[in-house]
């Protein structure tokens, strides 16, 4: 991307950079580009990004439910990474990290907004209806007509993702959408095993809840 | 097994992290209950249909926003490199102009040419003024009765001399400095002062005066 960026991590008579090809670079690991790019390669970084910037987007735009805002949020994450990948413990994987920063961006972006009286008690409100109300995915009212269903339902599965709480909403998209691991998911959230699967386990109920009279 | 053991395991069910014991008996549990049959139908259904949804992705410029934004970065980074360069050379640049100027001030003191002057001649004061002046300290080294001195350029009122210490009229000047001091000159002001001076604490002689000889 850049060959100032790159000619400034190879100071050092000894240290050149090492072309390689997109080609090449593509069926590397994550962490053979991030190596690339520490020698002096300005394309292991373009690479990064390619791999990166639509699953990010993505899972940013399903947490916090805002496409501009989720792309402005990758953005920084990149950046976040481009700034710090010296520092990035190669011995981690690197989706993992990434995902963390995204994560992180994502949740300062909601608390952000829970500063905001009227979305609080949106939030409120509805984190306290996913949490206590009693689970009832079972629906026996009546169905919207087929046609209708077909047209909206990916669109209603998306709104239903939306409408769980928070905290519940990353997880969820983490593991049914990205297939993270529990352990990966337990570094993004920085929190641990059973606080996964708990969330996991609700967020499950809950979308169950919001889909079934559509899917069932 | 209750429904709610069921609901309780289905996370690690469904992600394969159960035991192959228990998860046969979610399976038995499954075949006998509808409801929960039905919950394993629509969870699986709705992450497929999720699964399914064509991701938005970013936009065609994303890349080059943030390719702009990156080299906003490395201008930055560039820029607080050389603001860093800067700062750190300023001290290195004062220590180099102090030993620079104290480099120049040895060599032009060294090269100032030395120049040899016809010495000047102290004497002692004449016996007319002996009885009249303060009478030397006992104990006082012997008088010089010549002593080399520096020579200072002669010239009328020059700083220095007997003529312009002393301001005589020009007429009366030959005359007055012969007898100078006169006898009554070491009393009263001028004896207060003189033992004051540092050249009465640097030869204790009241008496002795320095004539250049110059006039």
């Amino acid at each position: 991307m850049l060959p100032e960026a790159a000619a400034r991590r190879t100071e050092g008579p000894e240290s050149v950079p090492a072309r390689r090809t997109p080609a090449a670079l593509a069926e590397m690991t994550d962490s053979e580009v991030v190596q690339c790019f520490l020698d002096g390669e300005p394309r292991g970084f373009d690479e990064l990004v390619r791999r990166y910037d639509a699953r990010l987007v993505n899972f940013v735009h399903r947490t916090v439910g805002d496409r501009e805002r989720a792309q402005d949020l990758v953005q920084e994450t990149f950046i976040r990474v481009y700034r710090h990948i010296e520092r990035f413990d190669q011995a981690r994987k690197f989706s993992t990290w990434i995902y963390t920063i995204a994560g992180n961006l994502a949740k300062n972006e909601l608390r952000n907004r829970s500063r905001n009286p009227i979305i609080l008690f949106q939030t409120i409100k509805k984190n306290w209806d996913a949490d206590h109300r009693p689970l009832e995915w079972e629906d026996d009212g009546p169905k919207p007509d087929d046609l209708y269903r077909r047209r909206h339902l990916k669109e209603m599965v998306e709104r239903a993702v939306a409408e769980l709480p928070e905290h519940h909403r990353m997880v969820f998209v983490l593991r049914e959408v990205d297939g993270h691991s529990y352990e990966d998911i337990a570094r993004i959230t920085e929190t641990n095993l059973g606080t996964v699967k708990s969330r996991l386990n609700r967020a499950r109920n809950n979308f169950a809840r919001i889909v079934g009279p559509m899917i069932g | 097994m209750k429904c709610s053991e069921f609901l309780d395991n289905y996370t690690d069910f469904r992600d394969g992290a159960l035991a192959p014991r228990e998860g046969d008996a979610l399976r038995a549990h499954m075949t006998g209950c509808v409801p929960c049959r039905r919950y394993d139908r629509v969870v699986t259904r709705g992450v497929g249909l999720l699964r399914a949804v064509p991701g938005t992705g970013p936009d065609p410029d994303f890349r080059a926003r943030l390719r702009h934004s990156i080299y906003a970065l490395e201008e930055e980074r560039r820029r607080r490199r050389l603001l860093g360069s800067a700062a750190r050379a300023v001290p290195l640049l004062g220590a180099l102009g102090v030993a620079g100027a104290l480099l120049a001030t040895l060599t032009l003191r060294e090269s100032v040419p030395v120049v040899e002057l016809p010495p000047i001649v102290a004497e002692r004061p004449s016996d007319a003024s002996g009885p009249a002046g303060p009478a030397l300290l006992p104990g006082a080294p012997a008088p010089v009765e010549a002593r080399a001195w520096p020579a200072v350029p002669a010239g009328p009122g020059t700083p220095g001399t007997l003529a312009s210490a002393v301001r005589l009229p020009a007429a009366a000047a030959p005359a007055a400095a012969r007898r100078f001091p006169a006898p009554e000159f070491w009393r009263g002001a001028n004896e207060l002062l003189y033992r004051n001076s540092s050249l009465y604490l640097r030869y204790r002689e009241p008496g002795l005066v320095r004539t250049t000889g110059l006039r």
